[in-house]
């Protein structure tokens, strides 16, 4: 068990070896066709999201944008 | 490209020949010749009275400049779009609840002749080079909240309307038998007929109208018509159809002022239809004040549909229905009346399914010049398996996102086809989908809770799913009788009647029988009661109408009818109605009405009473009171509209976004959903109140420009992931800003735009207040809206309400019931409502109770002694009347 | 198939070719009206850009005022356009034109008025 952890759109989410933006967007469905991600404020590109690394105590934003009918 | 097929559905709307013949039978009661004018900015600086009949008066306050009386008290006239108007109201809604308040009294009934029916396409509508810029408001007082509804919609009527010479339409009066108003735009003129053949439903009596005014085949396009149908008469939730005539297809195409029964007003005034011709459209008519902001701001947006849609929303291909599986995948798509947020079934009716088996491909579907969004779809050739044109191959426009959501999953109908009829019938019946597919899934549960039984329904077997009994019931309405007609007042309404019928009267529905003044039933927000708990898979098998004590199998058998094949429902059981069945339970003794007060709680009991008018002799099981607070809970409704269809209850911003909206619940607000609950983004209770400001100003700010929202965010630029606040769109905000300059000629901003849309917003606020809501009582959600209010629902979510409960309201959840857990998720939720709506009020520059403060009036320029006047009292009773001298003038 | 092919190589940056096609067109020489586009490259010489008649313009057109005659190539008709500009966005080579002064958008009709004057010989109009 690690304590380590990481913020996942302002919530506390727990962290493991090898975790991508990837593997984050699988796990909690984040499957929507319009999707912005920034790690510590910082935009990631989506050609870079299954290469991208998260580490322990980042931020991770992943910004859905949609603003329904 | 494809070849556009032609829907065989066109020969029954007769022949050229009969069709002229039907206008010959038109009395003409009425004529008027105006005047050309030319639009300067955006503006005719007037607009179009036309009292319908019924000697009523025109209101002092709001006078004509011209008129002409034809017969039975029939007035034609023109009125001034004064310079006062445009700086307090811009235009569109802002215009409509301007008249609506001249208009009307406090205690103005939706079917009073002064009731009036308001179009305003708003001043940037009819331009051709941004897309969505062809929309109209349409503003009446509604038969289901008796409040000012406003709903938008598209279609070539508005802009034909603005380039014939009005800025607004108003239809007050009513009619003595069916008429009809033509508007010449070309000609100048405008008559009054009777209309007595032409058919009520809106996909063959826009043909008919089309036919009859168009010069020629080609003249189509100049023709716009206003229809309602058959089932706004006898419902409560009639909505406006406006038509556009779609070259390629050939046939007349429909879009909807769809909330709040706009459409049961119109066939109150015995209005059949309104149409106009325009011949000369180009994208220079509002004579704008900047051309090339507008070119410029519309190629891009053109560029951006051109290359991004197919990887962004799909909106070419599939319009908004593409976000149906999006909705599924993140438990919002409201499923079983909001108990749950998707279902297994959800692929059956996902956005490919009709893709790729229903709708006709790349077509331009714009429903006005210039929309690259072009979201309108239509399944062509779509065959009808029921109702009177069954057998019939139809074109079916649709589906919408809130078809698939509401008529599909909400009623547990996972089949594409009945999804597809009854968008049909919903539009050209003249009826609500949204409003009827949230009514339609209360009565559902209602019935699988055994609240009603199948003897209530007429043998309508309303379990989910069963989509042959959902697309009967809506034949009911048609038909003007039976259950149909029950369901079709709304659920506010249809709570009265179950409960009127089965159960004690609360004191609170006592109030409402009358119909005015409409108190709230739910109590305010302290004390608020714990919802009871409902768990019982085993009513879906009819067991209950035992339980309860009625157990005549014959009876049962006979209602229950013949098996039929049901593509829809999860088990074999369908049934549809028996008419007529009825007449075997005369002579049955009866009770009045004082005794079914004391009638013990389970016995069926049959009453003849003729005050208790849905009764007719049928037998009744008694509704404890116990049911009857249960109906407040799950009954989607707020302010009398039905809930549309997303599912909010994982959402608080949402939640608010719904509870809060001056007109009832309806998502054109704010939709705050992945902002909310998926992004985090507006976690504090501030956030989310600056949320709920900015968003429903600026969607507000559309419907006083006369715009559409779908081209805001349903594509969004390359560059908008760089942006500080990306659910903005800055980008779009900017063109819209650009084309307000264009058309307009004064810059603008997100300060000016907030601004005008407070105005306009207050105002309504102000509205409702004075026709009896508008307090924070009338805010008040039901319960399933802010959670989980049963066991199955707490079991569909249980990790995520078992880890809120830990983590969130720190109570550890082992070894507790279900029950005990929905208690108390829904307390902690309950509390939470109530501090969002301290912090919207706040920012909105309400006071706690919801009224808008006198200094909030007088920073936005809306201190009109009016307005003033219908605050003070409630001011002054909360203790936020303001004392220093500089207010001492408003208190005259 | 008819249409006006260019050869971008053979190209001398006159402009002749937009004063024609505007002046026949619009009554004025200004290559702002001309369907015709001459673009000068970074790295010296020019490119040519003409339209093909592709015709993906007249897909999106709404109240088909855009239409593909026989001979391949597509006009507009501009009695029927309502100047929405959607064409022009629609266009991947900017080559459906628009001007603020004009009510509606135009484009080459492959009418060879250009290709007449054209000293160089860069511009042919071919049928196919």
């Amino acid at each position: 068990m690690s304590d380590k952890h990481i913020e996942l759109n302002h919530r506390t989410y727990p962290y493991r070896e090898g975790l991508t933006i990837s593997a984050l967007m699988q796990e909690n469905n984040f499957n929507f066709s319009h999707i912005i991600v920034k790690v510590n404020g910082a935009l990631v590109e989506e050609e870079k999201w299954t290469k991208t690394a998260v580490y322990a105590g980042d931020n991770v934003e992943i910004i859905h944008i949609f603003g329904g009918g | 490209m494809v070849d556009c097929v032609k829907n065989e559905y066109r020969h029954h709307i007769g022949s050229h020949e009969e069709i002229m013949a039907m206008k010959a039978k038109h009395q003409v009661l009425a004529t008027y010749t105006f005047d050309p004018t030319v639009i300067e900015r955006g503006y005719n600086n007037r607009s179009l009275y036309i009292s319908v009949g019924g000697q009523y008066d025109v209101s002092e306050q709001d006078p004509l400049l011209r008129k002409t009386e034809g017969e039975r008290g029939i007035v034609i006239g023109e009125k001034a779009v004064t310079d006062f108007m445009k700086q307090k109201f811009t235009g569109g809604k802002g215009f409509d609840l301007y008249h609506l308040w001249k208009a009307v009294k406090a205690d103005t009934s939706w079917n009073a002749p002064e009731n009036d029916i308001v179009i305003s396409p708003g001043p940037l509508a009819g331009i051709t080079q941004y897309p969505g810029a062809g929309k109209s408001l349409v503003c009446c007082i509604s038969p289901t909240t008796h409040l000012p509804i406003d709903s938008n919609v598209g279609g070539y009527f508005g802009p034909f309307l603005k380039f014939a010479g009005f800025d607004i339409l108003e239809l007050q009066g009513q009619a003595e038998e069916d008429i009809l108003i033509y508007i010449d735009g070309n000609n100048h003129t405008i008559s009054v007929e009777t209309a007595p053949e032409e058919a009520f439903d809106s996909h063959i009596l826009g043909e008919q109208l089309s036919e009859m005014y168009a010069n020629s085949t080609k003249d189509k396009e100049n023709i716009s018509v206003i229809s309602s149908g058959r089932a706004a008469e006898h419902s409560y939730i009639g909505i406006l159809n406006f038509t556009f005539w779609d070259k390629r297809r050939q046939c007349i195409r429909l879009k909807q002022a769809g909330r709040g029964g706009i459409g049961t007003v119109f066939r109150n005034k015995k209005i059949k239809a309104v149409v106009i011709r325009y011949s000369g459209v180009h994208g220079d008519l509002n004579n704008p004040a900047n051309k090339g902001l507008l070119n410029a701001a519309g190629i891009r947006l053109h560029k951006e549909m051109a290359h991004y849609d197919t990887k962004q929303n799909n909106m070419r291909k599939i319009g908004t229905a593409n976000i149906i599986e999006v909705m599924d995948r993140y438990d919002l798509l409201p499923t079983h009346n909001y108990q749950y947020g998707g279902h297994p079934e959800t692929p059956k009716i996902a956005s490919k399914v009709f893709i790729e088996k229903y709708i006709t491909q790349n077509v331009p579907d714009g429903c006005w010049y210039g929309c690259s969004m072009s979201c309108a779809k239509a399944a062509d050739n779509f065959e009808l398996r029921t109702g009177p044109y069954k057998g019939q191959k139809v074109c079916v426009d649709g589906p919408e996102y809130e078809n698939g959501g509401g008529l599909g999953s909400n009623v547990g109908c996972f089949d594409p086809r009945w999804i597809l009829e009854a968008n049909f019938y919903c539009d050209t019946y003249g009826v609500d989908t949204i409003s009827h597919a949230t009514m339609t899934a209360f009565a559902q549960e209602c019935y699988q809770r055994g609240l009603i039984n199948l003897d209530d329904t007429e043998g309508l077997d309303l379990r989910w799913g069963n989509g042959y009994a959902l697309n009967e019931l809506m034949h009911h309405m048609v038909a003007g009788d039976g259950f149909g007609m029950i369901v079709g007042k709304g659920i506010r309404h249809q709570k009265r009647i179950y409960a009127e019928r089965f159960g004690k009267v609360l004191p609170e529905y006592e109030s409402m029988l009358e119909g005015r003044p409409w108190v709230s039933i739910k109590e305010p927000v302290i004390d608020k009661p714990i919802p009871t708990v409902h768990f019982n898979p085993d009513l879906a098998d009819c067991e209950y109408l035992k339980a309860e004590g009625y157990d005549d199998e014959k009876v049962l058998a006979s209602i229950k009818g013949d098996l039929l094949e049901n593509a829809g429902a999860n088990n074999d059981s369908a049934y549809i109605a028996q008419p007529g069945r009825w007449s075997k339970l005369i002579g049955v003794p009866t009770i009045g009405r004082d005794e079914i007060t004391a009638w013990p709680v389970g016995k069926p009991y049959y009453s003849d009473d003729p005050d208790c008018c849905y009764s007719n002799g049928r037998p009744w099981v008694k509704m404890t009171p116990e049911q009857i607070a249960e109906m407040e809970e799950f009954g989607m409704e707020n302010k009398g509209l039905e809930y549309s269809e997303y599912l909010m209850k994982e959402s608080l911003a949402q939640q608010g976004g719904y509870a809060l909206c001056n007109k009832g619940p309806q998502h054109d607000e704010a939709w705050l959903i992945f902002m909310d609950m998926v992004n985090n983004q507006i976690p504090t209770f501030e956030d989310k109140a600056e949320a709920l400001h900015y968003f429903p100003m600026f969607r507000t700010w559309f419907g006083l420009l006369g715009l559409c929202k779908l081209p805001w965010n349903d594509i969004t630029p390359i560059n908008n992931k760089y942006e500080a606040e990306p659910a903005k769109i800055p980008e779009h905000v900017q063109n819209y800003f650009d084309i307000y300059e264009g058309v307009i000629g004064e810059k603008h901003s997100e300060a000016s735009m907030v601004v005008q849309s407070e105005r306009v917003y207050t105002f309504q606020r102000i509205f409702i207040l004075r026709m009896g809501s508008g307090q924070r009582k009338h805010d008040t959600p039901p319960a399933r809206s802010l959670g989980p209010i049963t066991v199955g629902e707490y079991l569909s979510r249980e990790e995520r309400y078992d880890k809120q409960m830990k983590e969130i309201i720190g109570v550890d959840p082992t070894g507790k019931s279900i029950e005990e857990k929905v208690k108390i998720i829904m307390a902690y939720r309950w509390d939470q409502f109530e501090q969002l709506v301290d912090a919207v009020y706040k920012r909105r520059g309400w006071t706690p109770n919801g009224i808008p403060k006198l200094e909030k009036l007088i920073e936005i320029g809306m201190d009109i002694p009016e307005l003033v006047q219908t605050v003070r009292p409630y001011l002054k009773q909360e203790g936020y009347w303001p004392s220093g001298e500089e207010y001492a003038k408003y208190d005259e | 198939m008819k249409k006006l092919v260019a050869d971008s190589t053979k190209c001398t940056g006159c402009g002749t070719c937009e004063k024609v096609c505007s002046n026949a067109y619009y009554k004025v020489e200004d290559k702002e009206k001309s369907a015709i586009r001459v673009i000068a490259n970074e790295q010296g010489g020019y490119s040519i850009a003409v339209c093909d008649q592709c015709g993906i313009c007249k897909d999106m057109c709404s109240i088909m005022a855009l239409k593909q005659g026989e001979n391949g190539v597509v006009r507009l008709d501009k009695k029927t356009c309502v100047g929405c500009l959607i064409c022009v966005g629609e266009c991947l080579r900017d080559l459906m034109r628009y001007h603020d002064d004009l009510p509606t958008p135009f484009k080459c009709v492959a009418c060879g008025l250009c290709a007449k004057k054209c000293e160089s010989g860069a511009l042919s109009i071919v049928e196919a």
